[in-house]
C-alpha cells in the first residue's frame, strides 16, 4: 500500500453470496486481504446455460440431499412433533451452493424495508406467541446503504410516490425501468378502477450496460437461472468479480468450513473440507459469516470448544432461535386470450419481457376493529417459462386424474398457446417463535460426516390470517383485469429461499448472539453478515437488505480496521 | 457390423456394465433392441424395451397434433435416466421395478404381454392401470419422464432438431446448453472429485 501507516488485515469470509459480496468487495478494495471460502464449485458466466433440466430438474447447483440433508422437524396432526431427513421426502433448503451463492439464480424483486419494519414492537404491540422485537438500528441508518446497493450492484426501476414509500436520498433509481408487457398495462387499469395504488417493481437487473456488465436481453428465464449478460446483480458478478480485480482476494471454491477454532473469545482459524478429499485450515484477523441463515446457524453449533460448550458465541442459547421466513402464499390466474383482440393477445403471448408490478398499498391494514396491522406486499409476475414444469403441472385434470394420449396433446397445446398464466406472490412477516429454530442433528450426519441441521418448523396462525387477507386483495385485481381460473393458496410450509434469522441481532447480549454491527457479542472477531441478523424480515423479498446491511458492516470494519 | 454381431456387441458390454454410460446412450441406436441389461448397485436389471416403446407410444402417441413419444425418443431419454449415476437409485428402481410389474400385471389380467393386446385392448389396460395406486404413481412418472424428453434441449438426446419445442411454438432461451455444460457435465466443472 501507498500509505505506510495503512494497517492490512486478513479477512476470511465463509460464503460468497448477497451476504459475503459487499464484505469481500469493500475490504479487498481498500487493501486488506480477503480470503473466501466457498463450499460450492465456481461457475462463470461462460458455464450457465439457459438448460431447464440442469437448472430446475436436477441438482447441479445444490447437493444432493442424500449427501448434504437437513432434518425436519414438523409437527403431525396430533401435535407430535416428527423428524425426518429430507432426503426422504420434504422440502429443500439449499439454494446455491456455488460461487456467488443463491443471488446467482434470483428474479431480483428488489424491495427496501420501511420505516416500521424497524419498529414492528414498538408499532404494532405484541402478538401472542411471537417473538417480535424492534430492531437496534432505524430505517435512517440503513438508507445510505440501500442506495449504495442501487448504485454499486444496480438496480433498475422508476419511482413513484405512494402511501408507504420509504423516504431516498436519490431522486430515482440510477437504471431506468426495463421493458414491460402489456399485462402491466392491464394490471394498471385493473388496479386504478380498484382504487388500488400499483407501483412499478424495482430490479438488481441492468436496464443498460454498466461497467463491464452488459445490459439485461430479456433472455425469458431469469429466477432459477443465471443471467447470460451479466445484467442480474448476483455477488459473484456485481461484486466479487471486482474484489478480484484489486488482487487483494483469493476466493477458494468447493471449501466447505466445518470447524471455527477459538482461543478464550476469539476465532484463530477456519477448517474447511476441500475437493482434493483433505482437510485445511486459514488464520485470519477477522472472521465473517455468511453461508445463509440454517447453515450459519449450523457452523456456529458445530464449533464447540471449552469456551464455548454449546456451539460459539451461543453461551446464551440464542443461536439457530427464532429462524424466520417470508410467510405468504401465492396466487393465479389465466389471461385467455379469446377475451382480447389477435393484436393484444400477441403483445400478452410475447416472451421475455416482465410485468414488474408489485402492490404495497396494503403495508398496513386494519383490523374489523379498527385496529392497524402489519400487512405486506402483492407482487405480479407470469408463470415461468420452463415449459416442462408448466407441463407437468398440466398432467392432471380437474377431478385429480391423470391425463395422457391426445386429451393431453390438446391440453398442453392449447396452454402453451392460447392463454398465459399470471401469478402473484405475497410476502408479510413471518412471525417469529419458539417452534421456528435450527439445532444440530445428534444422528444424521452429512458426506463428510459432520452433523447436520435439524430445522423445526412452525408457522403463526397470525400469518396465515394476515395472509389471506391479502390473497383477497391480489385475486381481485387478477378478477378486475378479466382473468379465469384466478386463485391463491397461503400456507404453513416456508418458502425456502427466502431465509434468515438465527443470530439476531440485539443490543441485549443476553438475548441476542450479535450486536448491532453485526458482530457477536461473545467473539472478538467474528461477524455474521447473510439474512441471520435479521430478528423480524419485513414483507418483502430479503435480498436487498442484506446487501445493504453487509455493505453498513463493510463501513464499520473499514473503520475499525483503520483505527 | 452386422445386425446380430451389433446386438451381441451392446448387449455383451451392458451386461458388463461398461458400455451404457451417457454418450453412449446418446450415440448408439438402441431402437434395433428388445431389450437391455442395466446395472444398478451391482444388480443387473432385464429392461424390456419392446414393453416400454408400447407403453410410452400409448401414452403419448404420434398425431395430427403432436409428434409421438417414440419420435422424441422419450425410450432413449428414459435409459439415460436409468444410467444417471448422480441420480439416487432408489429413482431408477421405481422406473425398473414398476415397467417389470406393469407387465406382470398384465400377463395376469390377459393372459398374454402388453404388446400382443389389439390397440384398444392396450388403450384400456393403461385405463385400468391409472386406476390402481401404483399404476397411476408408475405411470405419472413415466408421463414426465415423456415431458422431459420432449421438452429437453436436444443435447440431452431427445427431442430431435427441438421438434417437441416446435409444435408448441416454443423458442428456449439464449445461451443454449452444449454437451460441456449440459447435466451432468456441468458438475465437473472446477470440480474434479464430482
Amino acid at each position: 500500500m501507498s500509505n505506510p501507516k495503512f494497517n492490512k488485515k486478513k479477512i476470511c469470509v465463509i460464503g460468497s453470496g448477497a451476504g459475503a459480496g459487499p464484505i469481500i468487495y469493500e475490504l479487498s478494495k481498500v487493501g486488506h486481504q480477503v480470503i473466501v471460502l466457498e463450499k460450492g464449485p465456481w461457475y462463470k458466466t461462460k458455464d450457465y446455460a439457459k438448460d431447464e433440466i440442469a437448472l430446475t430438474r436436477r441438482d447441479v447447483v445444490t447437493p444432493r440431499l442424500e449427501d448434504e440433508p437437513h432434518v425436519i422437524e414438523t409437527k403431525n396432526g396430533n401435535g407430535k412433533w416428527i423428524a425426518k431427513p429430507n432426503y426422504l421426502g420434504g422440502q429443500n433448503f439449499w439454494n446455491g451452493s456455488v460461487v456467488g451463492g443463491s443471488s446467482n439464480f434470483m428474479s431480483g424483486y428488489f424491495h427496501r424495508l420501511k420505516p416500521k419494519d424497524f419498529r414492528l414492537l414498538s408499532t404494532y404491540g405484541k402478538i401472542e406467541k411471537s417473538n417480535v422485537v424492534d430492531w437496534p438500528i432505524e430505517y435512517k441508518d440503513l438508507e445510505p446503504f440501500y442506495d449504495k446497493v442501487e448504485k454499486v450492484v444496480g438496480v433498475s426501476g422508476k419511482v413513484i410516490k405512494h402511501k408507504f414509500q420509504e423516504p431516498r436520498s436519490s431522486d430515482n433509481f440510477p437504471f431506468p425501468p426495463l421493458a414491460e408487457n402489456y399485462a402491466s398495462e392491464l394490471l394498471d387499469n385493473a388496479c386504478k378502477k380498484l382504487k388500488i395504488e400499483i407501483i412499478p417493481m424495482p430490479r438488481a437487473i441492468l436496464s443498460k450496460p454498466f461497467e463491464n456488465r452488459n445490459s439485461c436481453y430479456y433472455s425469458n428465464f431469469c429466477g432459477s437461472y443465471a443471467c447470460g449478460s451479466d445484467a442480474k446483480g448476483s455477488s459473484r458478478v456485481a461484486l466479487l468479480n471486482k474484489a478480484l480485480e484489486t488482487n487483494n482476494c483469493k476466493i477458494i471454491d468447493n471449501a466447505k468450513v466445518f470447524y471455527l477454532e477459538t482461543k478464550s473469545d476469539k476465532i484463530l482459524k477456519a477448517h474447511y473440507h476441500f475437493k482434493d478429499g483433505k482437510d485445511y485450515s486459514i488464520e485470519a484477523d477477522i472472521f465473517v459469516v455468511a453461508a445463509q441463515a440454517i447453515e450459519t446457524s449450523r457452523l456456529l453449533l458445530m464449533s464447540k470448544s471449552d469456551s464455548f460448550p454449546n456451539g460459539l458465541a451461543n453461551n446464551n442459547g440464542q443461536v439457530g432461535k427464532n429462524l424466520i421466513f417470508s410467510a405468504g402464499g401465492i396466487g393465479s390466474g389465466i389471461i385467455d386470450y379469446k377475451n382480447f383482440t389477435e393484436e393484444d393477445a400477441k403483445k400478452i403471448h410475447f416472451p421475455g419481457v416482465f410485468i414488474n408490478r408489485s402492490i404495497h398499498h396494503f403495508y398496513e391494514i386494519e383490523d374489523e376493529n379498527g385496529k392497524k396491522l402489519k400487512g405486506g406486499t402483492i407482487d405480479f409476475l407470469f408463470e415461468h417459462a420452463n415449459p416442462i414444469g408448466k407441463a407437468i403441472r398440466n398432467k392432471w385434470n380437474k377431478y385429480g386424474e391423470l391425463v395422457y394420449g391426445e386429451e393431453y396433446q390438446k391440453k398442453i397445446y392449447a396452454y402453451f398457446n392460447k392463454m398465459r398464466k399470471i401469478k402473484f406472490e405475497i410476502f408479510i412477516d413471518w412471525q417469529p417463535n419458539d417452534n421456528c429454530f435450527v439445532s444440530l442433528d445428534d444422528k444424521i450426519k452429512d458426506k463428510w460426516g459432520d452433523p447436520v441441521a435439524r430445522l423445526r418448523l412452525e408457522s403463526h396462525d397470525h400469518d396465515l390470517k394476515i395472509g389471506k387477507i391479502l390473497a383477497k386483495k391480489g385475486e381481485s385485481v387478477l378478477r378486475k383485469m378479466g382473468c379465469r381460473r384466478v386463485n391463491s393458496y397461503i400456507g404453513t410450509l416456508p418458502p425456502p429461499n427466502l431465509q434468515a434469522g438465527g443470530c439476531r441481532f440485539g443490543n441485549n447480549p443476553k438475548k441476542s448472539v450479535l450486536d448491532k454491527n453485526c458482530k457477536a457479542h461473545e467473539v472478538k472477531n467474528l461477524y455474521v453478515t447473510d439474512g441471520s441478523f435479521m430478528p423480524t424480515g419485513g414483507s418483502v423479498t430479503y435480498t436487498w437488505t442484506i446487501y445493504a446491511n453487509a455493505f453498513r458492516v463493510a463501513e464499520h470494519l473499514k473503520d475499525l480496521l483503520n483505527r | 457390423m452386422k445386425l446380430v454381431e451389433r446386438r451381441f456387441f451392446l448387449k455383451t458390454l451392458i451386461a458388463g456394465g461398461i458400455a451404457l454410460q451417457i454418450p453412449f446412450v446418446y450415440s448408439c441406436n438402441t431402437e434395433s433392441l428388445d431389450s437391455l441389461t442395466i446395472s444398478i448397485d451391482n444388480n443387473n436389471y432385464n429392461i424390456n424395451l419392446s414393453l416400454l416403446r408400447t407403453i410410452l407410444d400409448i401414452l403419448y402417441p404420434n398425431t395430427s397434433i403432436s409428434p409421438g413419444a417414440l419420435v422424441l425418443k422419450s425410450d432413449i431419454y428414459y435409459l439415460w435416466i436409468l444410467k444417471d449415476n448422480k441420480l439416487e437409485s432408489s429413482k431408477k428402481l421405481f422406473l425398473i421395478k414398476n415397467l417389470d410389474k406393469f407387465s406382470q400385471f398384465c400377463n395376469e389380467k390377459n393372459g398374454k404381454s402388453f404388446q400382443k393386446l389389439d390397440k384398444n385392448k392396450q388403450e384400456e389396460f393403461i385405463e385400468i392401470v391409472s386406476h390402481t395406486n401404483w399404476g397411476e404413481k408408475y405411470l405419472s412418472r413415466v408421463m414426465t419422464v415423456i415431458i422431459e424428453s420432449m421438452f429437453a434441449h436436444p443435447v440431452y438426446g431427445s427431442n430431435p432438431e427441438k421438434i417437441g419445442w416446435n409444435w408448441i411454438n416454443y423458442k428456449g432461451g439464449i445461451p443454449e446448453p452444449q454437451e460441456r455444460n449440459r447435466y451432468p457435465e456441468i458438475l465437473s466443472i472446477n470440480n474434479p472429485k464430482s
